[in-house]
């Protein structure tokens, strides 16, 4: 009985510790959540939401250091740290999106710090863990465009493609595939990627900017009597 | 019954009252009941299966089995005690009222092999007598104990099959029978002998015996009650089992025709009984099994009792526990319950407020065939950025 009462005793400081881990990682306090959170799991590491807690201070710590610019790549490798120890305890599919999007962000500043590093295997885990992250899919389609390989290329334009077809409104990849394109001497298609772009986000600038770039070189084009 | 809730382990006072061939019976009390401790000895054993039959049922007239089981590696049974006068100790009954006992007893004993079960050991002492409180009943009732007996039974009272080792059956309970409805109506018992042998061989030359010439030497019974107990002898006391009657139904309307040949007629036989029934409550009240701390027979605990709390203290710590639970769980669901951390919520928003700020800058190009330069690194469209 009094076991048990203790069980039940050290059980509620726990989800104590949580609550006021929550709290914290709400109004922005990350380094007292991180503190919360960490006490939560020194008696129960096991515990779900504490670690869940932890791995998303520690993703949002992360996150507020990409807006300063600052490297990231060992915030962003701690976050999926924990969302790795995570995911052992909890195979709800709960986490996926945010640790998706965590292996993201770990990919980038991968590829900042070091241009050769293999990142793909960490873009494709992203992308089992969310489908619907097309972040991931956007930087899986550069790193195997900027490939010599045809194949990779085509790849890519199918990347591109199907983010188009499922996010119309992600503008990166109509930019990006318009590229290829453009890149390819195909300059009638990069003309309507980008213009299709340029209907679904008018004011971006640089589709405006590559859009009226592809119609000055068709019309020369045309001029010329290639076209 | 688990090992942990056995009546064994909550009794508080156990004394010897009686050691018998086959088993000790101990008087026993705890929970303020009071019970018989029937401790086997010498290698003796009851059939479990008559037991076990007789645990589940509940038979009007005889004793009930609450326990039974194995303690010490000794076999053990354990009954409700019954208050009652033994039929031992109330001396010589009227004849009408014998027959009337005699007619209760087979009922029961009908009820009994109903379900495959005899008594075994049918003698006075093992038939207890209470005023009836259903007055429209016999004004006695009868109460049949420690039955299902595997060993020969009493020796003035057992049938002579029984002395040659066969089981207890119907012919030897209805031959006890015979032995018990003279021992009632004389005071005295039939057959009356030192030893075991000498009661073998007065039993087995049962036939040679005129129960009739000596009901009439003793000048305490009229020609009428000689006469209409003749036709019981003759179906009961018989040394071959198959010249006995065929069943208690049987036996029930021979003393039934016994009972019309009296003549007393059926007002005076109510009166004579429920006069007997009213004496009964006169005396002073024993039990099965009788009560033999007279002879100075030890107070003892013939197994080793087990360490469990009494069952008031059991019980006290029992509420306590549940009081001391309840108000843990009040505890930890006024901390916990009404401030739940939900931290998934917080995931979801973290992650909406990333995903939702999805913004597009412009795409430089590629400038190294090695690796992406960090110029499309920094301007690659990210969940949170701008």
């Amino acid at each position: 009985m009094a076991t048990f009462a203790f069980a039940l005793l050290l059980a509620a400081c726990v989800e104590n510790d949580v609550r006021r881990g929550n709290d914290a990682l709400r109004i922005g306090d990350y380094d007292r959540a991180v503190t919360s959170f960490n006490k939560a799991l020194d008696a129960d590491p096991a515990h779900r939401d504490a670690r869940y807690g932890l791995a998303l201070s520690y993703y949002a710590i992360a996150e507020a250091s990409e807006r300063l610019r600052v490297p990231t790549f060992d915030l962003w490798s701690q976050a999926a740290k924990e969302f790795r120890i995570l995911s052992n305890i909890d195979s709800s599919g709960k986490i996926n999106a945010n640790y998706s999007t965590c292996l993201f962000y770990l990919a980038r500043a991968a590829l900042k710090r070091d241009g050769s590093v293999d990142v793909m295997p960490m873009l494709n885990q992203s992308i089992q863990l969310d489908s619907l992250n097309y972040f991931s899919y956007n930087l899986k389609a550069l790193i195997l465009a900027k490939s010599d390989i045809p194949d990779n290329l085509k790849a890519a334009k199918n990347i591109y493609i199907h983010i188009i077809t499922h996010d119309p409104l992600f503008v990166s990849a109509y930019i990006n595939l318009g590229n290829i394109y453009w890149d390819e001497g195909d300059v009638e298609a990069a003309w309507d990627t980008w213009s299709a772009g340029l209907q679904k986000s008018p004011k971006n600038q640089s589709l405006i900017h590559w859009t009226h770039v592809a119609e000055d070189s068709l019309k020369a084009m045309v001029l010329s009597g290639r076209l | 019954m688990s090992e942990n809730s056995s009546i064994l382990d909550n009794i508080e006072s156990c004394r010897l009252i009686h050691r018998g061939g086959e088993a000790d019976i101990y008087l026993a009390s705890g929970n303020s009941s009071k019970f018989v401790l029937k401790w086997y000895r010498n290698g003796s054993a009851f059939e479990t299966e008559v037991v076990e039959k007789l645990k589940c049922i509940r038979i009007p007239g005889t004793c009930r089995i609450r326990e039974s089981g194995l303690r010490d590696g000794n076999p053990y049974l354990v009954y409700d005690f019954v208050e009652g006068v033994s039929s031992r100790d109330v001396g010589h009954i009227p004849v009408p009222v014998a027959l009337g006992l005699l007619r209760e007893v087979a009922q029961s004993l009908l009820a009994l092999n109903a379900v495959g079960v005899h008594h075994g050991d049918l003698n006075p002492a093992n038939v207890l007598l209470n005023r009836n409180p259903d007055k429209s009943g016999f004004p006695v009732q009868t109460t049949l104990v420690d039955f299902g007996i595997v060993g020969p039974g009493t020796p003035g009272y057992a049938a002579p099959e029984r002395f040659q080792g066969r089981p207890a059956s119907t012919a030897s309970d209805l031959f006890s029978l015979g032995m018990l409805l003279y021992r009632w109506i004389t005071g005295e018992d039939l057959i009356q002998a030192s030893g075991y042998e000498e009661f073998q061989d007065e039993i087995l030359r049962i036939d040679s015996i005129s129960v009739d010439e000596k009901l009439y030497a003793s000048g305490d019974f009229t020609a009428t009650e000689i006469a209409a107990l003749s036709p019981l002898w003759k179906a009961l006391l018989r040394q071959n089992a198959e010249e006995r009657c065929e069943d208690f139904d049987e036996l029930d309307e021979v003393a039934e025709i016994a009972l019309g040949t009296l003549e007393v007629g059926e007002i005076k036989a109510s009166v004579d009984a429920q006069k007997f029934a009213k004496a009964l409550e006169n005396q002073k009240p024993g039990g099965f099994p009788p009560d033999g701390s007279a002879n100075g027979l030890d107070m003892a605990f013939p197994y080793e009792k087990r360490g469990i709390a009494h069952p008031k203290k059991k019980w006290k710590y029992m509420y306590l526990a549940v009081f001391g639970l309840i108000l843990t769980l009040m505890a930890f669901f006024f901390i916990v319950g009404t401030n739940s951390s939900d931290i998934d919520e917080t995931g979801n928003l973290l992650l909406k407020k990333s995903r939702n700020s999805v913004t597009m800058e412009p795409d430089s190009g590629l400038e190294s065939q090695d690796s992406l330069p960090s110029t499309i690194l920094k301007d690659l469209p990210t969940p949170s950025l701008d």
